[in-house]
């Protein structure tokens, strides 16, 4: 018996230290089909993308041979959600995988670690569909950034991702929210902007007769109609929404990061493509960009406009546009109306604060919430929710929702006149990215069914068929049928006319760069609200989030940009 | 025969002693020699990752730290760190081990209600420690911040979102589930407390306090000073659980040199350029700790009362 007991306990002990060690799917099943394995890391935009290309790539090759004595092809979909961001590296490393689509990717890191497949000759040839080579479907600027290691390929852009405020349509229409068109037909319940403190002189609301407004973009019939164009309009519309008793926004409290969503999408709104592509390009080509060289003695900023290369990149932590949105920031989390209380600490977790936003209107005990403050994959992840809501609401009530991405003003003061807008800049706010894992090199029946995988993946039918699968738009050159357009629900049909109308309108702008320093520093640089960009040292202290800085230390929109201030000295660290 | 009994029970016991030593000893290779001798490689070298190549690189690496702790816009900082990390330390020190020591003591007496004193201190440490902080962090902002705005004229609207409250919100979670641990590991070593000593106190008529001061305390001082060395590292290495309630964004008020370190770690973990600075400020830290360490280890060991 000791020896029973002896020996099951050596055993244990012994095994004990291989715990952990396995493999994450079963053995292949059968010897006569190949096997490819496919996960993703995309959070709330699911697998149901992978699971169209799985299946497009299984009907195409059910007949064709990849391995002697195997014929078709079974594609493995996996998601892997539970290991976290930073820990991916490792685990691609030790996975048995074959491709992976990851978020927040810096596939540098990747290679660095010899991790990744060198993908360039797939990403060059043609695709069966006809349509051109994946190369010839990307922007310039993501061209330049992915072949920065010796014209190599080693990762390819998937979603495009814009974070910002969603508001709810069909409540903007019961309460008359828009604005209107006419100076005669509109309503204006005050007469002061709490903004500006002055005379107010943006458009009213409209009434009954009157048509939206152009909206920020300044054209009719686009997605931003009858939205607020200027601070000025947007504060007067939070100051009605405030009369009308409803609460203007919500987010989570539980994640602060996500309210430097907002300064992401204030910054999307009032810059040109150049303000932001310079932000990691460290080159505007030549254009001058508005720049903070001080302020006077009333605390107005004095402006200069200059012209951005890497030498001087240090400027645009002063740019013009980062302080115009700290002072929209300012005035909107001092003004404890504006939003749900519980966002202001860490009551609600972000599957919360949805569930929070798209109920209250709703549910008749809540006080309806105008806008929610999120990641662009929070329509996706809040589908079990909203599924919910139509079991316990009905369908006629909770169903077909009216929900919508709301561009920010692209200008302060005043209002936008029809053509004297501008159109929205996107910024990819997630950086999800394909790649090959290298586990796959000198296995020629891997490496073959990766490369068809790859091809399959950027064929225009099946970008397509992933957008109306997740309603995300797709960062590369491709374009929607009108049948497919109208699969998409409103919220989705959206996000895509912003979309198309910001690459037609040349301002869509893909956060990556093959700028040295903007590489070496993507910490620094990254358009996430997780890295440094947002960051400021007031006195001494590094402030994260601007709403902190202003509830907890005084911090005003000047203090908080004047943290932000790389200077000249401070960028020799960058330079090396 | 005999001979032979005595080889297989030998060859037995080597095998059970084999597995369970073995990994162990593969852990301390691996996880502790490798990765030491690993760090102290890397904080002279730098290493480019459009190249791919390393270089030595000196001192560099040290110089960089030494600025940036000193002589940086981060200098504040680090003072701040610094601070916290110190009252983290001494807090946990005289609260946390001076009530650890009675509660045990009391536990160890077998007083009314020691039973439930024990299941109420050691029930946290089956939760995982996340659980825990996620539970802590709901009830804070939400049943904490509603009843302090019963009584409060202003009304505030988070205890982790405050500058005041912050630190010590996360420093009370940090001392409060240490605690079970410390009762736990006092109660074993006044329970070796030979009771013919405390048999003897009784008869000589020792009050309940005189018998900790003069006999409990003395017998479990190796335990207790156990701790103390182990808080002196700490005040170098403890995040005090800063990671798990705000990940890589825990106000600057609250940050420790631990934190600071892990933090750097952590946002780093794919980017190799990186990680000569972060190995650079561990020895620092270990340059700076271990003399203190080992000095304030013998002395204490001298003054041991039952030596």
């Amino acid at each position: 018996m000791k020896k029973i007991v002896a020996l099951s306990l050596a055993l244990v002990a012994g095994l004990g230290s291989f715990a952990g060690c396995g493999v994450e799917y079963g053995a292949e099943e059968r010897e006569d089909i190949s096997y490819l394995y496919v996960n993703g890391r995309t959070g709330g935009f699911g697998d149901g993308y992978l699971k169209a290309v799985e299946q497009i790539m299984e009907e195409r090759y059910k007949d064709t041979s990849f391995a002697e004595g195997k014929t078709g092809v079974d594609v493995v979909v996996a998601l892997e959600d539970t290991v976290d961001n930073n820990a991916y590296i490792n685990y691609i490393g030790n996975t048995s995988y074959n491709i992976h689509v990851i978020n927040g990717l810096s596939y540098l890191d990747y290679v660095s670690f010899n991790h990744l497949y060198d993908i360039t000759d797939w990403v060059k040839e043609d695709l069966a569909d006809g349509t051109g080579s994946i190369e010839s479907k990307l922007y310039d600027e993501q061209k330049q950034a992915l072949t920065i290691l010796e014209g190599r390929y080693y990762s390819l852009p998937t979603f495009a991702c814009f974070n910002g405020v969603t508001y709810d349509a069909q409540l903007f229409e019961n309460y008359g929210f828009y604005f209107s068109d006419s100076a005669e037909l509109c309503s204006k319940p005050f007469t002061n902007s709490s903004y500006t403190g002055e005379a107010y002189t943006g458009k009213g609301f409209v009434v009954e007769g009157a048509t939206k407004s152009c909206g920020p973009d300044g054209q009719y019939n686009t997605y931003d109609d009858g939205l607020p164009s200027s601070y000025e309009e947007f504060f007067y519309l939070l100051d009605y929404m405030v009369e009308r008793s409803i609460t203007p926004m919500v987010w989570t409290g539980n994640s602060m990061h996500y309210t430097n969503f907002l300064f992401q999408a204030l910054l999307m709104g009032n810059s040109s493509k150049t303000d932001l592509s310079s932000m990691f390009s460290f080159d505007s080509k030549g254009e001058k960009i508005k720049i903070v060289d001080s302020f006077d003695a009333n605390d107005v900023p004095v402006v200069s406009e200059k012209v951005i290369t890497t030498e001087n990149g240090y400027e645009l932590s002063q740019q013009y546009t980062r302080y115009q949105a700290l002072k929209f920031l300012e005035h909107f989390f001092n003004n404890s109306n504006y939003y749900d209380s519980r966002s202001a600490g860490a009551q609600l977790s972000n599957t919360a604060a949805q569930k929070v936003f798209e109920e209250s209107s709703l549910d008749p005990k809540s006080t309806p919430i105008a806008m929610l403050l999120e990641g662009g994959y929070w329509y996706n992840e809040a589908q079990p929710e909203l599924a919910q809501s139509v079991t316990k609401y009905g369908e006629e009530k909770a169903g077909n929702r009216k929900f919508a991405y709301m561009p920010m003003p692209s200008i302060e003061y005043g209002t936008v006149s029809e053509n004297e807008g501008r159109s929205l800049t996107l910024v990819d706010g997630a950086r999800f990215g394909l790649v090959v894992n290298k586990n796959i090199s000198g296995n020629s029946e891997k490496e073959k069914l990766a490369k068809a995988f790859v091809q399959i993946f950027y064929e225009d039918a099946t970008l397509q068929k992933m957008t109306t699968t997740t309603g995300i738009p797709m960062e590369v050159k491709y374009d929607l049928k009108q049948s497919q357009y109208d699969e998409l629900d409103y919220y989705q049909q959206g996000i895509w006319d912003m979309y198309k109308n910001s690459v037609k309108n040349n301002m869509y702008v893909s956060p990556m760069s093959s700028n040295l320093v903007f590489l070496k520093n993507e910490n620094t640089f990254l358009w996430k609200t997780t890295t440094q960009f947002f960051d400021s040292v007031i006195d001494g202290m590094t402030r994260s989030y601007p709403c902190v800085a202003f509830w907890q230390y005084n911090a005003t929109a000047k203090s908080y940009f004047e943290g932000m201030k790389i200077t000249k000295d401070g960028w020799k660290k960058y330079l090396q | 025969m005999l001979q032979k009994y005595k080889k297989r029970a030998f060859n037995q016991k080597l095998l059970f002693f084999c597995c369970l030593t073995i990994p162990l000893l593969l852990q301390f290779c691996v996880f502790y020699i490798y990765v030491n001798f690993n760090s102290f490689i890397l904080a002279f070298t730098s290493y480019d990752k459009f190249t791919n190549t390393t270089t030595f690189v000196g001192m560099d690496n040290f110089k960089d730290v030494l600025v940036t702790f000193f002589a940086s816009e981060e200098s504040v900082a680090f003072w701040v760190r610094l601070k916290n990390s110190v009252v983290n330390y001494l807090v946990t020190l005289f609260f946390g081990t001076g009530f650890a020591l009675l509660f045990s003591y009391y536990i160890y007496k077998k007083e009314m209600g020691s039973g439930l004193f024990k299941v109420v201190l050691f029930l946290p440490h089956i939760v995982p420690g996340m659980a825990l902080i996620s539970i802590y962090r709901y009830f804070v902002e939400t049943g904490g911040v509603s009843l302090c705005n019963l009584f409060l004229e202003k009304p505030i609207y988070s205890f982790l979102w405050s500058e005041d409250r912050v630190y010590p919100t996360v420093l009370f979670f940090g001392v409060f589930m240490g605690f079970g641990t410390q009762v736990m590991m006092y109660l074993g070593a006044m329970s070796k407390i030979n009771p013919s000593i405390t048999d003897a106190l009784k008869l000589d008529g020792a009050s309940f306090l005189r018998e900790f001061w003069s006999i409990t305390l003395p017998c479990v001082y190796s335990t207790v000073i156990t701790f103390f060395i182990v808080g002196i590292t700490g005040i170098f290495s403890s995040d005090m659980g800063l990671y798990s309630f705000f990940a890589m964004h825990a106000p600057s008020e609250t940050q420790t040199l631990g934190y600071y370190l892990l933090n750097m770690t952590r946002s780093n973990v794919t980017n190799r350029e990186e990680w000569p600075f972060i190995a650079s400020v561990g020895l620092v830290y270990t340059v700076v700790l271990a003399p203190i360490t080992v000095a304030l280890r013998f002395y204490l060991d001298k003054k041991d009362p039952m030596n």
